[in-house]
């Protein structure tokens, strides 16, 4: 069972923690309460969703325990961020790179909405906050996704763009 | 969400990180150790008790079996010997007495017959030689008046010889009915079983009306459940147990149930929302003991001479006509019967969750008897012994009693991967199982409670 699930149990980790080892940790510590709690599996959800959500629940508790999990104020989010993480282009590791300097309430909202596919009700019952509070989260976190990158079409045409000046400049520098 | 949101989420889920699975997996096992040697040693020991209660419960019945043969012997020759020793010593004692009062009566008779003639002839031929020598005179006057006094006088000594003469009708009538006794007792071997059988008819007339009595069964049973993976697949590969059978609707009321062992191999199926469909072969087995022991009185008749009677002239005569049969022995029947049945049993079972630790299931189907069988020892009046039986369709009743509907609940206590469970079922059977009135009915329908653990290999 470790064998089989832990890699996707480890990515979850990874999204929600910032580094590595603390995510080794939170999983290893996922898992032995999985073992542990066995007997409070309904089997009225899937075996790996029910794993995931206490996958989920113990990182945010390890990342509480570390005093990661600290609220900002919602007024003050534009100065978590460089100034310079305008107009990225959508790529893993500028994502990764944007999501590194969210702070970890936003981080969680993102990651619960974008992958988990999970509603406000949802997000408010798991973060233990109201919906309102949800929302505003979220619009928030999004409305900063949205202005940190370009759209995907504008994405690629600067890529492309990028992509034809390095060509031109090899091309020059080898005529001459 | 919109195309730069939808494209976040791609990259998001998509991502991949390398784990060192081996340095996991060893962080934990310090943490786990002893719960996995629990797992392994609670299915060893599930594994080692369900062979040693088929065991211990074959043993058992194979020593019941040897006791049964061993008292099958001492009853045959318990009654034989008690026969033979009751027959001689009742004929010996008969011919004595018979042989003694023979002896009497003979003695008696001619003691009789001498003294009374004697005394007769002489009484007579004193009287009249005197009156003769004496009175000659007046004899020719009153010739008819002593005629008179003669004839009264002889008549009333005749009157008192007679009590003598009936008392030796009375002793040769004693004798005769001596020997009738003696030849009644003869052939009282022969005559009791016939008595038997009457008593028998009797008996199996008062149970026409009798019901079967409750079949009650408790079960212990051990039901380890392989889960698959999917959570979907549990196969419960054998549960069985012990069983007490208190079911008692045999000849007499001392047929007591014994031990039985039920088993059964399932697949179950789990479906969402609890409901769970099973199917599978359930075997039962039932015993039954049958002791009879105690002094026995039997009543009953024959033909023969019931009295003797005698006529006007002292001639005794035998009636012929129906002589009432007492005899008293003791019975030591001791015999084992065991039914076998197998089932198809498919059932429906929804749970409800009480809380995180209790359980509660219902359930219904249906069961199909594919065979049902009883063998055993029976008593057999006219050889007086025992002989093996195993019943068939026309003797006791139907071999497939085909099907029956089945009920249930069951209560479930969670610990980890093991559930105490606790059940009760009630199935009957649609057409009745008794071909026909028998001293030996089966109930129709049957009660089970059972208590058992479930284990789950793969989590619960």
């Amino acid at each position: 069972m470790v064998e089989m699930y832990s890699d996707d149990l480890f990515n979850i980790c990874c999204r929600y923690v910032q580094d590595q080892s603390f995510a080794k940790d939170c999983l290893q510590e996922s898992w032995i309460q999985i073992f542990w709690n066995l007997d409070k599996y309904k089997e009225e959800g899937k075996w790996e969703s029910w794993i995931k959500m206490v996958t989920i629940n113990k990182c945010k508790e390890m990342l509480r325990k570390e005093g990661k999990w600290k609220v900002s104020a919602i007024d003050h989010i534009d100065e978590c961020l460089d100034s310079n993480v305008e107009d990225l282009i959508i790529e893993e590791e500028n994502v990764n790179m944007f999501l590194d300097k969210l702070p970890q309430r936003y981080r969680m909202v993102v990651n619960l909405y974008l992958v988990e596919g999970y509603n406000h009700k949802e997000i408010a019952a798991f973060l233990e906050i109201t919906e309102s509070s949800s929302r505003s989260l979220l619009s928030r976190a999004l409305k900063l996704l949205k202005d940190a990158f370009k759209e995907p079409d504008q994405s690629e045409s600067i890529k492309n763009t990028q992509v034809k000046r390095i060509r031109n400049s090899i091309y020059k520098k080898a005529i001459i | 969400m919109d195309k730069k949101e939808r494209k976040i989420s791609e990259i998001l889920k998509g991502q991949k990180f390398d784990l060192d699975k081996d340095a996991l997996w060893s962080g934990m096992a310090d943490t786990l150790p002893k719960q996995e040697r629990k797992r392994r040693g609670f299915l060893w020991l599930l594994l080692l008790v369900i062979p040693l209660a088929y065991g211990g419960f074959y043993w058992t019945n194979l020593v019941a079996d040897q006791h049964d043969n061993e008292d099958i012997f001492i009853a045959e020759k318990g009654l034989s010997d008690a026969r033979i020793d009751r027959n001689t010593k009742g004929i010996e004692t008969k011919v004595d007495q018979i042989t003694e009062i023979y002896a009497q009566t003979i003695g008696e008779v001619e003691n009789d017959k001498d003294l009374d003639y004697q005394e007769v002839t002489s009484y007579t031929s004193s009287s009249t030689q005197g009156r003769r020598n004496t009175e000659l005179p007046t004899i020719n006057q009153s010739v008819s008046e002593i005629e008179n006094n003669i004839n009264t006088s002889v008549s009333t000594e005749f009157q008192n010889i007679n009590p003598a003469s009936s008392s030796i009708n009375q002793n040769e009538n004693a004798l005769i009915k001596t020997e009738s006794d003696l030849s009644e007792w003869t052939t009282r071997n022969q005559l009791d079983f016939v008595t038997l059988e009457k008593i028998d008819i009797n008996l199996s007339e008062s149970l026409e009306d009798r019901e079967p009595n409750l079949q009650l069964e408790l079960d212990a049973h051990l039901t380890p459940t392989l889960c698959c993976v999917d959570q979907k697949w549990s196969v419960i590969l054998l549960g069985g147990g012990l069983k007490s059978n208190s079911k008692v609707t045999g000849i007499e009321d001392r047929e007591t149930g014994l031990y039985g062992i039920a088993s059964s191999v399932k697949v179950n199926y789990h479906l969402e929302k609890r409901w769970t469909i099973s199917g599978g072969l359930v075997y039962n087995q039932l015993n039954t003991r049958y002791i009879d022991q105690g002094e026995v009185r039997e009543i009953g008749s024959q033909p023969g001479i019931s009295q003797i009677n005698i006529d006007a002239l002292g001639v005794s005569k035998a009636v012929q006509g129906v002589v009432e049969e007492v005899s008293i022995w003791k019975r030591d029947i001791n015999w084992h019967r065991t039914q076998h049945s197998f089932d198809f049993q498919v059932q429906l079972q929804k749970d409800f969750l009480l809380s995180s630790r209790w359980k509660v299931g219902v359930a219904g189907g249906i069961a199909y008897n594919l065979y049902t069988t009883t063998k055993g020892y029976g008593y057999d009046h006219e050889s007086s012994g025992f002989y093996k039986f195993e019943s068939d369709e026309e003797q006791n009743y139907k071999m497939n009693a085909g099907l029956k509907p089945v009920v249930g609940a069951e209560l479930c206590y969670g610990l980890r991967n093991v559930e105490l469970v606790l059940s009760a079922n009630y199935k009957w059977n649609l057409s009745p199982i008794n071909t026909q009135i028998e001293n030996y009915q089966i109930k129709n329908s049957q009660t089970g409670i059972q208590l058992g653990t479930r284990y789950y290999l793969n989590g619960n």
